[in-house]
């Protein structure tokens, strides 16, 4: 059922070394029709991911480098006067594609970060007094530099909870670092990807994986996590419903990927810090949560 | 709790679980037992051969018996019950012995599970016969937990027969819980007729109690017996022992030996009640007589539908008492009786005495009235007589010759209330002054716990009245003033006992034998009260505080099936909210599995999903590999059913806990 999925997962970790789950994470993310935000260090592997997803699954693929300069009609696109024909032309964005890479988000100013981020949400742009679809399936990879760097905007939370999961790379370990240093240059190994899927059967996959069963205990068990998350002291604020949703639909597609047809209280506990680190800060120091708090968090909540 | 355990069809081949055995000895002798004082020796020889006999293929495993004994068997039980049926038997009795033996003899059958359920349904139908005897609350108790046995049987039957048996007797219990609100409903609600619609053939004991005759030797034979005659509960503070007459007939005909009721004109007399007013209510055992005994004298009473005063002050039933009644009386004990003129008939009456008996009685009374010529003086007089001379009050007293109050006047001197009672009355009679002899009761016990006044047959008693114009009928005890040293030790035991002004101290004092049977007194007092005295009439005073007096059979039974209704929606809403709310039971077994890990010291914690327990057993107790896999199984097994939605056979669960449990 899964398999074209569990092959194209191998077929990445012939490139991004040693990170299987954050693979499957990611693809869980992009069944569940949601949004991923990669934080991490630059060189960790944040772009190679996304390329890599976007060849293996042969979607049009775009690429925007985020500046302090990057306009919103860089991103959605911008119409043109023709001369010749005497009219206007709109000319789209790079978001006009099915997966698209929006390289270091927070060096973006605020008013593109949320041009790009209603895109995002809605699946159509607006521009001159014209609404225009966004292509099927549309999946969107964000990364961002840790938030302590210079010259970046920080996303505030409310557009970070247009991100259904956040993943950070890490350093790779010891072999794959290795396997990385004596392997081809990333550059050709990409190049070497073949297309596994169709765009339709992305749809088809997506669609089956939201059929996973789940229990109506596992519903109790995400109704507990949340109502935890906000009575937590730790935290500032709690999980929103939004952030519910998205957990269970990730759950969902997970435990699809795992070649399950019920989603397990493993599952979600597995998701859970990647699902709700970016969306949970910290009253202590006003940073995001760590993923020992999450776990902390979740040993409050008994399994039902 | 699994309230409705995985239910198994019977089927006829199926063969009879050995451990099944104890729970039907159990069944059959908690069922039997109680009627074995009622049953003929040859019927319980028989009951206990075959149970001898299944006893020992429980432990010995012999087989069934064949139909060559059998069948003998039962021909000459049959023709035995014919013939004491013809003979001794009622015929309830009959039929209770007839059961008996059935159920006995198909222990002698048994072969499989349907003859399990024959024997289960007869002991339920068993339960029932025991009230043809006794309806008290003992008998109440041991019924409800015979109930309880018969129902585990019948549990036992169904469930894990690896169950202990202590489980299988609480899901009986909460089976039964469970019924009550529904018994509770229907005793209350079902249409209450008043006579039962089978004649229920009370075995009728010797009567007991005031006989409406009064001769020497009876009222102490009487007093004998320890007997409750009825119960008061006053509605204010109990008046004392002196006040506490109980009035029942009043004999006035005399034939020199024997005292009748002469009496029987069923009209008010003129009673002036004076002083406080005493409310109360008594509830009168079945005594199969009229009388009412009530405390002197009363004005008013509710209870008996057709109760009547009779000339002399007694009130009485228009039919004998042969269940027991609650009434409801005002009495006022300081009374004037008939004051004024006496009819010229009861003059008569109240005067006479038989010809030629008792010259010297007579002699002696023209003789005292010469000297004491009011009625009061001459009362006065003759009880200085009784207190001075040595008269003595005893509960053997000799037998006494024809003419019997001379006999007992001037010679013997040693004689029970009836002979002072009646001394008294001949001598005023003799010096003219109308008298007459009055049954009833004195005094009684009263309860610390609940102020129920109890009164024995013990207590009965006998006295006197005479008339005057002016205080119209005086009561008068000649008895009391026998002094203490002159009265034998078992009255004086009996007295000082019953005194309601030692009933302040008495709890205290009280050993703790006396105080459980206070309290046992006063339990089965309340349940006289409300469950036995459950009457027809209660019944409907019960639909009037709903709005329905005087409801017809149809109204009656319309709010009895909407009660019957309510109480069903009520109980299934609570069970079903109830099992909602307990948990499923593949996690129940989880969580015990838990606690059992736990038990052996390993430690888990609520947060850890199923799986992530597996594993991290597999790497902290590698040495223990059985363990590992038979949790991994369980574990597999409870997430399929929980999480996955999927069929999983409880028996299979049950199974992989077993497994689980009986790891190394």
């Amino acid at each position: 059922m899964a398999s074209p999925l569990k092959n194209l997962i191998d077929q990445a970790e012939t490139v991004i070394f040693g990170k299987r789950r954050e693979i499957t994470l990611a693809l869980a993310c992009f069944l569940a029709k949601g949004h991923l935000l990669i934080e991490d260090l630059p060189g960790l592997g944040k772009t190679t991911l996304a390329r890599a997803l976007a060849r293996l699954s042969g979607l049009s693929f775009s690429r925007i480098q985020c500046t302090s300069d990057l306009l919103p009609a860089d991103v959605l696109g911008v119409s043109v006067y023709e001369r010749e024909r005497g009219e206007f032309r709109f000319l789209p964005g790079p978001i006009f594609s099915q997966l698209l890479l929006a390289d270091e988000i927070n060096r973006a100013t605020p008013k593109t970060q949320s041009a790009l981020l209603e895109a995002m949400e809605e699946l159509q742009v607006t521009s001159d007094g014209e609404t225009r679809s966004l292509p099927h399936p549309f999946f969107v990879i964000a990364t961002q530099n840790p938030a302590h760097q210079i010259g970046t905007f920080p996303l505030p939370e409310s557009q970070l909870d247009r991100f259904s999961l956040r993943l950070t790379l890490g350093y790779p370990d010891a072999n794959a670092e290795r396997a990385l240093l004596t392997a081809d240059n990333s550059q050709t190994r990409l190049e070497h990807l073949q297309a596994m899927l169709s765009a339709e059967e992305i749809s088809q996959h997506q669609q089956a994986s939201q059929t996973t069963f789940v229990a109506p205990a596992l519903l109790d068990y995400t109704q507990a996590i949340l109502s935890a998350s906000r009575k937590n002291e730790r935290f500032r604020h709690g999980l929103s419903p939004r952030a519910g949703l998205s957990l269970l639909a990730i759950a969902r597609a997970f435990a699809y990927l795992d070649g399950r047809k019920a989603v397990l209280p493993d599952d979600i506990q597995a998701i859970l810090p990647s699902v709700a680190c970016h969306r949970l800060r910290l009253r202590q120091n006003d940073e995001p949560a760590r993923n020992e708090d999450i776990v902390a968090m979740l040993r409050g909540v008994p399994i039902p | 709790m699994n309230i409705f355990p995985q239910l198994k069809p019977v089927t006829a081949g199926d063969y009879l679980p050995h451990a099944e055995f104890p729970w039907l000895l159990a069944v059959v002798l908690v069922t039997i037992l109680p009627h074995f004082p009622h049953l003929p020796y040859w019927i319980i020889t028989v009951t206990l051969a075959t149970l001898l006999y299944f006893f020992l293929r429980w432990q010995r495993g012999y087989h069934a018996v064949s139909a060559w004994i059998k069948v003998p068997v039962v021909i000459g039980v049959a023709a035995a019950i014919a013939i004491e049926l013809s003979y001794n038997f009622q015929f309830n009795q009959a039929s209770i012995a007839a059961l008996i033996f059935c159920i006995s003899i198909k222990l002698l059958e048994l072969k499989g599970r349907r003859d399990v359920m024959v024997i289960v349904a007869l002991g339920y139908f068993l339960l029932l016969t025991h009230y043809f005897y006794a309806q008290d609350f003992l008998t109440g108790l041991w019924l409800f937990a015979s109930a309880l046995v018969v129902t585990a049987a019948l549990l036992h039957l169904y469930d894990d027969p690896a169950n202990p048996a202590l489980k299988t007797l609480k899901t009986a219990f909460f089976l039964l819980l469970q019924a009550i609100p529904l018994a509770l409903v229907l005793y209350l609600l079902f249409p209450r007729i008043d006579h039962p619609l089978w004649g229920v053939h009370k075995p009728q004991s010797s009567q007991t109690g005031l006989s409406g005759t009064m001769r020497p030797g009876q009222i102490s034979k009487l007093v004998e017996s320890n007997e409750i005659a009825f119960r008061v509960q006053f509605f204010g503070p109990i008046p004392p022992r002196r006040q506490l007459y109980w009035r029942g007939p009043v004999l006035s005909q005399y034939d020199g030996q024997n005292w009748t009721v002469n009496d029987y004109q069923p009209q008010a007399p003129p009673i002036e009640a004076r002083g406080e007013p005493v409310r109360y209510s008594l509830t009168l055992e079945p005594h199969h007589r009229l009388w009412l005994l009530p405390l002197e004298m009363p004005t008013s009473f509710t209870g008996v539908a057709n109760a009547y005063f009779i000339r002399s002050g007694v009130l009485q039933s228009q039919y004998p008492i042969t269940s027991r009644t609650r009434l409801e009386f005002v009495s006022y004990p300081e009374y004037r009786l008939d004051r004024g003129e006496l009819p010229r008939i009861s003059r008569y009456i109240n005067l006479q005495l038989p010809a030629g008996r008792n010259p010297r009685a007579q002699e002696f009374a023209r003789r005292l009235w010469a000297e004491n010529p009011t009625p009061e003086q001459m009362s006065a007089r003759l009880l200085r007589f009784f207190r001075e001379e040595p008269f003595y009050y005893t509960l053997d007293p000799p037998l006494l010759g024809a003419n019997a109050m001379d006999d007992f006047i001037f010679n013997s001197r040693q004689g029970f209330c009836e002979h002072y009672a009646s001394a008294f009355v001949v001598l005023m009679r003799a010096a003219g002054v109308p008298a007459r002899a009055v049954t009833g009761y004195l005094g009684g016990e009263v309860n610390p716990v609940d102020q129920v006044l109890t009164v024995r047959q013990s207590a009965a008693h006998a006295w006197a009245e005479f008339w005057t114009a002016e205080n119209g009928w005086t009561r008068v005890d000649p008895t009391a003033v026998i002094p203490p040293e002159r009265t034998s030790r078992e009255i004086l035991n009996q007295q000082t006992g019953n005194s309601p002004e030692f009933m302040d101290i008495a709890l205290n004092a009280a050993t703790w034998l006396q105080k459980t049977r206070y309290y046992w007194e006063a339990l089965n007092n309340s349940w006289n009260q409300w469950v036995l005295g459950y009457t027809p009439e209660r019944q409907r005073e019960f639909f009037s505080r709903f709005g329905l007096s005087n409801p017809d059979l149809k109204k009656i039974s319309l709010f009895f099936a909407a009660g019957v209704t309510l109480c069903l929606i009520l109980l299934a809403f609570f069970i079903l909210r109830k099992r909602r709310q307990s948990l499923e039971p593949a996690w129940a077994i989880w969580l015990a599995a838990c606690k059992k890990l736990n038990r052996q010291g390993i430690e888990t914690e609520p947060w850890e999903t199923p799986f992530a327990l597996v594993k991290r057993l597999k790497t902290t107790y590698p040495e223990r590999p059985e363990l590992n896999t038979a949790l991994s199984h369980l574990a597999r097994l409870v997430c399929a059913v929980r999480y996955e939605n999927a069929p999983v056979p409880m028996r299979l669960l049950k199974k992989a806990r077993t497994r689980l449990e009986r790891c190394p």
